[in-house]
Order: structure tokens, then C-alpha cells, then sequence
């Protein structure tokens, strides 16, 4: 018969376990990091060779007006050989000036940019590149698909980067870099900049290591013909994340999929908190359906693709269920306080000085491999995990700190070692800051508010806001909420 | 051709536009080289972030 001690000795154990699972996602991360310098060695870029085929470029376009003329004239400005690249830009009914841009830009360059009018619309982004895509598999001109956004700049360079990896038969489709390229950035652009170092320019790297990408940028998707006939010759229109699906069939078809970091285009991203929420929250549930549409993949390694490798596998849960492993963290390190505070204070040290680690590993990489990036946006990398975080991160590297030295410097009371609220701060920050991101897009949305929800931002940081939307996403899933294609509205502030 | 590129690539740059297989081969070799700065960069950071777990350790 067990004793209470012997139940709370389980129940303590359970806790340590909840609080490791939170730590998970951070060495996922690390572990990325730790495969950039192999993938200087490793990389596709050995078996690139000059290739430059017909490509047929696809932008989706609905009341796209305020972008288009700067977007195309820069593709018709590409260092590639102009009788090899065609512009289709699919125009979903739009209601703005964007026919008339249009017909301005195909009377220009009459053979290379072709209007493709939709007279009903707003079936959403897949739907429009599906009425595309058959138009241009219609013949046999083209012998590769670029699919972009109607915003997004293209570089001189950039397109034959991309499709020099073509070369190879094995690849099926190739992505470039994202950039955050906005004139004059607004503290939201400023950590999507950052973000997208995190995101592309080191987790993309840490993929083509491991042969297995999670997701094409959709605005920068190269795909060779053959393999996206293979998949059927059209976009998914069941999710919202339609480029991660195609990523993933490609991938399960045997083709490889590889991230290309010098092939760079410059978009436009949201700068206000509540467009940022709104693109997110449709990314987020676009990657659960995906989830449980692939449900078979995950962790079972197979001769055909990497997608079912233990570290791809490791990689895309981490991101996905994030907010599930704040949350068990949290819950961990309460029960453990409730139990025993002594083994309490030294679970949340480890957790913290796993996490500090991760931190200046990361913050200090990502601010390395892309300069320019970190001349824009080194205080919203340095800010990322939110000031708060940083406050817990001393509070559980330094012990004594913050409870007695900052507040002897500020003139008030030590903060004594049994003070509940404090360390319920501590150990419960991390769904706090979930808690307080969500208050966010009220506060951006009231007079006065955009000010105040900046520097709220800060505190609460950009990974927090971002777990949230997760959370978000899987309670509108879960709610059955529909599904609609808002679009993300660009005003042309992109400057390369 | 932006200011920003024409200063990342330089005369490198004009050359590879040529669009010609050996300038193509020459840009992949560039940036294969360049990838190789990664290798220097992740060290680094493994080196400094290794350096303040130490001087960590020496405070507490």
C-alpha cells in the first residue's frame, strides 16, 4: 500500500518531467545552431551547376496595386536571360487600380508579363495559383515554377541562384531568404527581421543539413516542373498553409527540397500587432491540419525522405507544440514548489540555465551570420525572448541579484526568499507572458494604445507572442472557427 | 542592381551577370566559400557563449 510520501515522490517526479519537457524545444533549437557550421561543409551548393531554364513566375494578386509596379519591374530587371522567364500575375478580382497597373506593365514588356484575370475571386491564395498553374502547364514552355507574392522583391541575383540547384535531378523544389525589406521598420518589422535570421538564415541551414525542410517560403518557391506535375500540378486548398503542403508532398514524392541562403528577396511584413496576429494564427492552423494530415510521417524514418527522421521530427513538434511545453513547465515548477521548495528552486535554476545558454548561444549566432539584418534589428535579437525572460533568466543565474542588490540600488526592501508572488513570477513567467501578449492587440487597438503596447512588447517579447498565436491557432481549430484567407495588407514600403 | 549588392559582390558581381558558364560556376565556388565563413562564425559564438559560462561560474 503506498504511503502519501510515496504519492507525493510520484507526483514530484511527474513535475521534474514536465519541467524537462519544457526544456525540450530550447536544445532543439541549440541543436539547430550547433548544425550550422556543418552545413558550411554540407550544402547543396557542391552539386549546383549553371542551369537556367525556362522559368514561369506565378503572383497571386488581389488589390495589389500599391506593390506591383516596383515587384515587376525588378523581376524584369533580373540578371537571367529575359526570353527564359515569363510573369503571370493571376489577379483575383481585384477591386482596386490593380488591372490598370497591370495593363500599364503588359504594355510595357508585352511578351514577358502576361495578366491573368479572375472574374470571381476570394476563394483565397491557393485557389488563384491553382488558376494559374493551369495556364502555364497548359504547354510545355515552362520548365520550372517560381511562386511569389505580389510584394516581394527579387535581388539581381536571386532567381538564378535558385535554380542552379535544379540541376541536380534529386532536387524537386528550391526556397530562397526571406528578408524583412521595409524603408523605415517599425518595432513589429524590426523583430520579423530578426525572426526570419532564426527561422530561415539558421533553421533552413540546420534542414539542408539534415535533408528534410519543413516549409518553402511562400514567397520565394522555386519548384522544377516535373515534380510539381508529379504532385498533382496543383496547390492544396484544404490548409492554409498551402507552401508547407507542397513542401511536404514534394518531399514525399523522393524529390529533395533545399534552402538556397544567398538567393535573397526582400517583403514587406506586417507592422502592426494585430495584421502580425492575423498572418500567424492563419500559419499556425495551416501547420495543425498539416500535422494531422501527415500523421503517419512523424518519427518513423523511411529510405524515401527525411521528413520522419527522430531530429526533423524533433524540430517541427517543438515548434508546434511550444505552448504545451511552456504550459507543462510551468505546471512542473508549481507542483514542484507546492511539494518541496528546495527541489523547486533547483529545477527552476537548471531550467533557466539551460534556457540563459540557449539564449546567448542563439542571440549572438543569428547576430553573426546575418549583419545586416543585425544592424537593423540588434536590439529587438537582443530583446526576442522579452525583457522579462532576461529578468528571469539573472533572477536564476545570479540568486540574490535582483532580490537584494537591484532593489538596495533602487532604495527599496530586499525581496525576502519565501515572497509567493515573486516566485510564482518566476516559475510561471513563461505562461505569463503568453497571458500578457494576448492583451496586446486590445491595447494596439485602443486610442493612444500603439505606444504602450510597443513597450509592452517588449517585456513580453516577441518567442511569447508568437507561442501565443499558437495557442490561438489551436483553440480556433479546436472551436472549428472557419478557416478564411485574410490577406495581409501591403502598402509598397519595401526598399532594396 | 542595388547599391547593396553592387558592394557584396563588387566587380565579382558584373562578372557573374554575364550569365556565362564559367562566371555561373565562379559565383557558386564564391558563395560555397563564403558558406564556409559559417564555420568561423558558429566556433565564435560556441567560444564566447562557452567564455560567459565560465565567467559565470568564477562570479557565483
Amino acid at each position: 500500500m503506498p504511503t502519501g510520501d510515496d504519492v507525493l515522490a510520484v507526483v514530484a517526479a511527474l513535475c521534474v518531467v514536465a519541467v524537462a519537457l519544457g526544456v525540450v524545444p530550447v536544445l532543439t533549437g541549440v541543436y539547430q545552431y550547433l548544425l550550422l557550421p556543418v552545413h558550411s561543409v554540407r550544402n547543396h551548393l557542391r552539386k549546383a551547376q549553371p542551369y537556367l531554364p525556362r522559368v514561369a513566375v506565378l503572383i497571386p494578386a488581389w488589390n495589389e496595386a500599391a506593390v506591383l509596379t516596383s515587384s515587376l519591374t525588378r523581376l524584369m530587371d533580373l540578371e537571367y536571360p529575359p526570353e527564359n522567364l515569363r510573369v503571370y500575375v493571376i489577379d483575383d478580382a481585384s477591386t482596386d487600380e490593380t488591372p490598370a497597373v497591370l495593363a500599364v506593365m503588359t504594355q510595357k514588356w508585352p511578351e514577358r508579363i502576361v495578366h491573368l484575370r479572375r472574374e470571381q475571386g476570394g476563394q483565397g491564395k491557393a485557389h488563384t495559383l491553382n488558376h494559374g498553374l493551369e495556364q502555364v502547364l497548359a504547354d510545355d514552355w515552362c520548365q520550372a515554377v517560381m511562386i511569389t507574392d505580389a510584394d516581394v522583391i527579387f535581388l539581381p541575383d536571386s532567381l538564378r541562384r535558385m535554380t542552379r540547384h535544379l540541376a541536380d535531378p534529386r532536387i524537386g523544389a528550391v526556397t530562397g531568404y526571406i528578408r524583412e525589406g521595409t524603408g523605415k521598420p517599425g518595432t513589429v518589422s524590426r523583430f520579423v527581421g530578426f525572426e526570419y535570421v532564426t527561422a530561415q538564415a539558421a533553421a533552413r541551414r540546420a534542414q539542408n543539413v539534415l535533408g528534410a525542410l519543413a516549409c518553402l517560403a511562400g514567397g520565394a518557391q522555386l519548384h522544377a516542373r516535373d515534380s510539381l506535375v508529379a504532385v498533382g500540378g496543383r496547390i492544396d486548398t484544404s490548409t492554409l498553409a498551402e507552401d508547407t503542403f507542397t513542401t511536404i508532398l514534394t518531399q514525399l514524392n523522393g524529390r529533395r527540397v533545399v534552402f538556397e541562403p544567398y538567393a535573397q528577396v526582400l517583403a514587406e511584413e506586417p507592422d502592426s500587432i494585430n495584421a502580425l496576429w492575423k498572418q500567424r494564427v492563419r500559419w499556425a492552423r495551416g501547420n495543425v491540419r498539416i500535422t494531422a494530415h501527415f500523421r503517419d510521417i512523424w518519427f518513423r524514418p523511411s529510405r524515401r525522405h527525411r521528413l520522419g527522421s527522430i531530429s526533423f521530427g524533433l524540430i517541427w513538434f517543438s515548434v508546434f507544440l511550444l505552448p504545451v511545453a511552456n504550459l507543462a513547465a510551468t505546471v512542473g515548477l508549481l507542483g514542484l514548489y507546492a511539494i518541496d521548495s528546495v527541489v523547486a528552486l533547483q529545477t527552476f535554476r537548471a531550467l533557466w540555465w539551460v534556457s540563459a545558454t540557449a539564449y546567448i548561444f542563439v542571440t549572438l549566432t543569428s547576430l553573426l551570420i546575418d549583419s545586416a539584418t543585425a544592424r537593423r534589428s540588434w536590439w529587438q535579437g537582443l530583446t526576442f525572448p522579452g525583457l522579462g525572460a532576461i529578468v528571469v533568466m539573472i533572477a536564476a543565474w545570479f540568486p540574490g541579484f535582483i532580490e537584494v542588490t537591484v532593489t538596495g540600488w533602487l532604495g527599496l526592501p530586499a525581496i525576502p526568499d519565501d515572497a509567493t508572488l515573486w516566485i510564482f513570477a518566476l516559475y510561471a513567467w513563461n505562461v505569463l507572458a503568453m497571458g500578457l501578449a494576448w492583451t496586446l492587440k486590445g491595447l494596439e487597438r485602443v486610442r493612444g494604445g500603439r505606444w504602450p503596447s510597443r513597450l509592452l512588447l517588449y517585456v513580453v517579447g516577441f518567442g511569447p507572442m508568437l507561442c501565443a498565436i499558437t495557442l490561438d491557432a489551436y483553440v480556433k481549430e479546436w472551436r472549428k472557427k472557419a478557416a478564411v484567407w485574410d490577406k495581409t495588407v501591403k502598402s509598397g514600403r519595401v526598399v532594396g | 542592381m542595388t547599391s547593396e549588392h553592387k558592394r557584396s559582390g563588387g566587380d565579382d558581381a558584373a562578372e557573374w551577370a554575364s550569365l556565362t558558364p564559367e562566371a555561373l560556376r565562379d559565383e557558386i565556388r564564391a558563395n560555397r566559400r563564403a558558406e564556409l565563413r559559417l564555420m568561423v562564425l558558429g566556433i565564435l559564438a560556441m567560444a564566447i557563449t562557452a567564455t560567459v559560462l565560465v565567467l559565470r561560474g568564477a562570479v557565483v
